[in-house]
């Protein structure tokens, strides 16, 4: 199963969880799943639009909040809604040797609640980084059209991405994010 | 956890700064026994946490709406000393100045319920809502930073606002600090096409109703302009939409990348992100959220202008001659600073309220002269099904820097009332019961289901009953307009 929705508690505007084979697929799943808040039949996205979206970061975890966030941009800026073209993501195919675990997410429970506040850790910079002197580096060709609500179906308008509980982490499965979006 | 909660006062409950290690001060959470127990545990761990940010003063409060947000609880309301206290982008919320705004009309229920199909048709035409959308201004991006520093003052240079309007909203719908080169432009990109725009998720426009069985305070009510039978009103809730979001997620992660290196803070949840107040960070954060704030003052009051032009052209009369006054327009997502006196010392002190309302009590400053003997409106927001009030703020709210609730809480997930509840037939049975829906996304509407929803009475009756608030008028709705 590449996602999981959360939100069975009252916290989450929208959530979810992710898991893939590599970082790029995490990425792309992760874009899905949040497209598919804000339009309900992201299938009728046309490809009018074609752009390149380029990201870099030093720390994995803070180069998906960048890219979540630069296409939620997007759609209020342009006011156009994206699917995912080619996606290329450099630097980070394993962890790096100075590598720091992230510390404010503990693992959902069986009802799918996550408390990040029940972690004991304080928290600190965003964790996985690259090597020093590396970074993560994202090229993205996006494909998309205005939005149009005769054809589109609206979900929810999510604004922003938080750092509520977010996680990127390799395990022992392959990649894991935790996403909980602001609407 | 719940367990560790002690009563120490008429809807007041305490947790010990023994709870957790690092708490500056105690937890105290305003409910009834019902609510407490219908609050779940991450608002206890989330209010502690704020206990422990640097130069809290007071207590971390939490009010009767309660419920676990990001970081900060909603509801949650904190002070911090301007000296050496800090500024939380998580104690504002993502959509800074969401906020309330009531108004008035000259109208009877028995006037309006011919036409409120019409009237509802023409406001989802005229008022853009739902995902993204450009609002009912076109203007540049350099107009836009004007208005960014002008908020409600801008619109009323424009012509889009009348000179009460300013005077009956909080802060006069402007802060003087708004700096618009402290905003990105990128959230300039963002915003600066959406001043006028509801939005989505629990955002709305309501057509609502005093009935005279639901005044509790006749004579505050009528000072308040609610004078007649059956009368007929708007609530509108909406906020600063994408902008105010980036502005949020601009300083979240400037925040993140020097709290601990620059200013050694030590943090419980990225959530939490802060800076010392006094520090370039925190200073132009400050002043980049009063821009959004501005934003959202300019928003709300766009939308009232085109309600304006509706009823106008429906009713065939003037927006003045309908009655088309603002009774208030209050914020519930910000930071301020403010003057209050704590364990007997008067302090400047920095609140931040989120998911809380200010609620001056009479005679107080930043009050309308036509409202100072009466006190603060409180403007707030229930369940579309169920209702919602005005109330006014009172002199027992000093503990809480004058801060009350600011809506009923969810008590459901979104994603639960989505599985519970189906738009089509809650619209249809809020017709039965004779309130008419119009939204752009029907899995929205089945999100915002009264039953997804505290009690907003037993919410306003903890606030009364802690001496945070008093109750005016509880108001029916029998129209809605939903993103």
């Amino acid at each position: 199963v590449p996602h999981r929705i959360l939100g069975d508690e009252t916290t989450y505007d929208a959530a979810f969880e992710a898991w893939a084979g590599d970082l790029t697929a995490l990425f792309r799943e992760c874009w899905d799943v949040t497209l598919s808040f804000l339009v309900e039949n992201p299938e009728e996205i046309r490809s009018d639009a074609r752009e390149v979206v380029t990201l870099e970061s030093d720390s994995v975890e803070l180069l998906l909040f960048e890219f979540l966030g630069e296409l939620l941009y997007r759609k209020d800026a342009e006011e156009r809604v994206y699917r995912l073209g080619q996606l290329e993501l450099d630097g980070g195919s394993a962890p790096a040797p100075d590598s720091t675990p992230v510390t404010d997410g503990v693992g959902p429970g069986q009802d799918g609640r996550v408390d990040a506040e029940e972690s004991s850790a304080g928290v600190g910079e965003p964790g996985v980084r690259a090597g020093r002197g590396a970074s993560y580096r994202l090229e993205a060709e996006i494909v998309g059209e205005t939005l149009d609500p005769e054809r589109h179906c609206y979900g929810v308008d999510v604004k922003a991405v938080t750092l509520y509980a977010f996680t990127v982490e390799l395990r022992d499965d392959g990649w894991f994010a935790r996403v909980v979006l602001d609407t | 956890m719940k367990g560790l909660v002690k009563q120490v006062g008429d809807a007041l409950w305490e947790l010990s700064p023994t709870f957790q290690d690092g708490m500056n001060v105690p937890v105290r959470i305003y409910a009834t026994p019902g609510l407490l127990e219908a609050m779940d545990e991450g608002v206890f761990q989330q209010a502690a946490n704020v206990a422990c940010l640097p130069g809290i003063v007071g207590y971390s409060y939490c009010m009767p709406d309660g419920h676990r947000g990001y970081g900060f609880p909603i509801g949650g309301v904190a002070a911090f000393n301007t000296r050496d206290g800090v500024i939380s982008p998580g104690g504002i919320g993502f959509d800074i100045n969401c906020g309330m705004r009531l108004v008035a009309t000259s109208l009877t229920w028995d006037e309006v319920e011919p036409c409120l199909e019409k009237l509802v048709d023409l406001l989802f035409e005229r008022i853009p809502a739902g995902v993204g959308g450009s609002g009912l201004l076109s203007i540049s991006r350099n107009t836009f930073r004007d208005l960014l520093e002008g908020g409600m003052a801008w619109c009323w240079k424009h012509g889009y606002a009348w000179d009460e309007d300013l005077r009956r909203t909080e802060e006069g719908g402007c802060m003087t600090g708004a700096d618009a080169s402290t905003v990105s432009e990128k959230a300039v990109e963002r915003g600066y096409k959406q001043v006028g725009t509801l939005g989505s998720g629990n955002h709305y426009l309501e057509v609502q109703v005093a009935k005279p069985e639901n005044i509790a305070d006749e004579e505050t009510a009528r000072a308040l302009g609610i004078d007649r039978p059956n009368q007929v009103l708007l609530m509108l809730h909406t906020g600063s939409r994408g902008f105010g979001h980036q502005v949020a997620t601009d300083y979240l992660q400037r925040f993140i990348l020097v709290m601990n290196s620059e200013y050694g803070l030590g943090i419980r949840d990225r959530e939490l992100a802060a800076a010392p107040f006094h520090s370039p960070e925190g200073q132009d954060y400050f002043a980049a959220m009063q821009c959004a704030v501005n934003m959202a003052f300019a928003n709300r009051q766009l939308i009232l202008y085109r309600i304006r032009e509706v009823f106008a052209e429906l009713f065939g009369k003037a927006p003045e001659e309908l009655g088309l006054h603002q009774i208030y327009d209050v914020t519930h997502n910000t930071a301020k600073v403010e003057r209050h006196r704590v364990e007997g010392h008067e302090m400047e002190l920095l609140v931040h309220r989120k998911g809380a309302t200010r609620a001056f009590a009479p005679g107080m400053s930043d009050i309308p002269p036509e409202y100072a003997t009466v006190g603060q409106p409180v403007i707030i927001g229930g369940s579309m099904e169920t209702g919602s009030y005005l109330l006014v703020g009172a002199e027992s709210g000093a503990p809480t820097y004058y801060t009350t609730a600011h809506g009923s809480g969810r008590t459901m997930g979104r994603r639960q009332a989505k599985r519970t509840y189906k738009g089509a037939d809650i619209q249809n049975k809020m017709r039965s019961r004779g309130i008419y829906v119009r939204a752009k996304s029907m899995s929205g509407l089945a999100e915002e289901a009264g039953g997804a929803y505290k009690s907003i009475d037993e919410v306003v009756d903890a606030a009364e009953a802690g001496g945070l608030s008093r109750k005016v008028v509880r108001l029916v709705p029998v129209g809605n307009v939903k993103g």
